[in-house]
């Protein structure tokens, strides 16, 4: 049976590839980030995405379901949680509902997942 | 975790390094079937040392799993890989359903392995294939194999490994929490004690079925059908149509082939055997249970019938 999981790390981060280092050529499909604008998170996806795909954008996740994310291959819709005086906070794509004939190929990052829950399997469980 | 999955191929071929874990101890209750000592694992982030930021440190970076009991009911959706989580051994983390992917990792690419950032970005092309999709099925009602579950703690935990075989004649029974699960009139009519109550579900697990209940709230129950034990056969597999209609052809007025057949294909009325035999020559091909979905059969679109295709290549990728 194998299981993906995390390691709790005692010392430093993952080593990064070097920019340029052996790099891959970029892909040829149009990926919208979609998430808490003008975080340290959404940077890092950003600069990650645009090492690997060949267009890459963003959207505040408030305005992505209005956006349709017309003109765009895949959606990245991100999303966390924190706790905020004992309440549970959502951030970015997880305060989202996608409507039911939202039909762009979509990934869902973590608690994001709970923003297809009335229009799919998928959900907090 | 299927490692035979394009997203661990395609269009970077990804060298996956595994290690073995300890199974953690709370998987036996959400089991379908005994677990080993150890788990294959694949890391897929590392978490920040202590003081590498508040925000990381945060709820934040806490991940999501989805149901994955009787998640590839239909041929929209793909369990790929479970994770360690706090709801067991086929929880979902990575997955597919209809145009949506779930990477339940909360991490971002600073703290993905290599090998992760690599699958995610085939994630990312595999799922360019199903644009104009949509998921076929909502979810109605939690799978039959949440029954383990529900027994584990109507066993007030003392019941350890419901999906494994064991005596458990001295286990005492929270009536309480199996009327919760499972209605006042199971309990009362098998609830002799947890032994028997155990028996007469998970004997009969191929005839469950989910229904209201009464209190007119959003909670269901799961409970025997005995219509479908009276067939003799599962309410899921194809064979119970073949049962249905040999029955009904035997006897039209038999009112138990129209109430199966009300009660699980429910968008669709059936006038007589011969109505049901035509419509299953159309449809035999095509036809799907869902528990998720409500315990029903389905027919599946055609285009939904077929299956995904390779992630094209598309750019060289990582060899």
């Amino acid at each position: 049976m194998l299981f993906a999981f995390t390691l709790a790390a005692s010392s430093v981060l993952a080593p990064q590839d070097p920019a340029g280092a052996d790099a891959p050529a970029k892909i040829p499909i149009s990926v919208l980030y979609a998430g808490e604008a003008g975080t340290p998170r959404e940077a890092a996806f950003l600069e990650f995405l645009r090492q690997r795909f060949v267009k890459v954008g963003n959207v505040p996740a408030a305005e992505l379901l209005a956006s349709r994310a017309e003109g765009w291959d895949v959606v990245v819709a991100d999303g966390s949680t924190e706790m905020v005086d004992n309440r549970l906070r959502m951030k970015g794509c997880t305060k989202l509902e996608f409507p039911a004939d939202w039909t762009k190929p979509t990934v869902l990052i973590a608690s994001s997942g709970r923003a297809v829950e009335k229009v799919s399997k998928i959900g907090w469980l | 975790m299927r490692l035979d999955h394009p997203i661990f191929q395609s269009p970077n071929h990804v060298r996956i390094p595994l290690t073995e874990i300890d199974t953690p101890p709370d998987y036996a209750h959400y089991a379908t079937a005994a677990l080993p000592e150890r788990l294959t694992a694949w890391q897929v982030f590392e978490k920040p040392a202590a003081g590498e930021g508040a925000a990381r440190q945060s709820l934040a970076n806490v991940g999501l799993v989805s149901d994955g009991f009787g998640f590839e009911d239909l041929p929209d959706s793909e369990w790929i890989a479970s994770g360690i989580n706090s709801k067991g051994p086929q929880a979902l983390a990575l997955g597919r359903q209809g145009n949506y992917f779930l990477w339940g990792f909360a991490a971002d690419p600073t703290l993905m392995t290599p090998s992760a950032r690599d699958v995610f970005v085939n994630a990312i092309c595999w799922m360019k294939q199903f644009d104009g999709q949509r998921p076929l099925v909502t979810k109605v009602a939690s799978p039959r194999e949440w029954l383990f579950v529900e027994l584990w703690v109507a066993s007030q935990k003392g019941d350890r490994a419901p999906a494994v075989a064991s005596d458990v004649s001295g286990v005492a029974l929270d009536r309480a929490a199996a009327e919760r699960y499972f209605g006042r009139e199971t309990v009362e009519k098998h609830g002799k004690d947890y032994a028997t109550l155990k028996a007469w579900l998970v004997g009969n697990l191929e005839a469950i079925t989910s229904v209201a209940a009464d209190d007119g709230g959003r909670r269901r129950h799961k409970v025997v059908d005995e219509d479908v034990v009276a067939l003799g056969v599962s309410n899921r597999r194809p064979e119970f149509f073949d049962r249905v209609l040999a029955r009904w052809r035997e006897d039209p007025a038999d009112e138990l082939c129209t109430r199966v057949l009300a009660r699980y294909v429910p968008d669709r009325r059936f006038a007589s055997p011969e109505d049901l035999e035509q419509w299953l020559a159309e449809h035999r091909g095509r036809l799907r249970f869902t528990d998720f979905g409500g315990y029903r059969w389905v027919v599946v679109p055609r285009e939904a019938a077929k299956p995904a295709s390779p992630t094209p290549a598309v750019g060289a990728g990582r060899g």
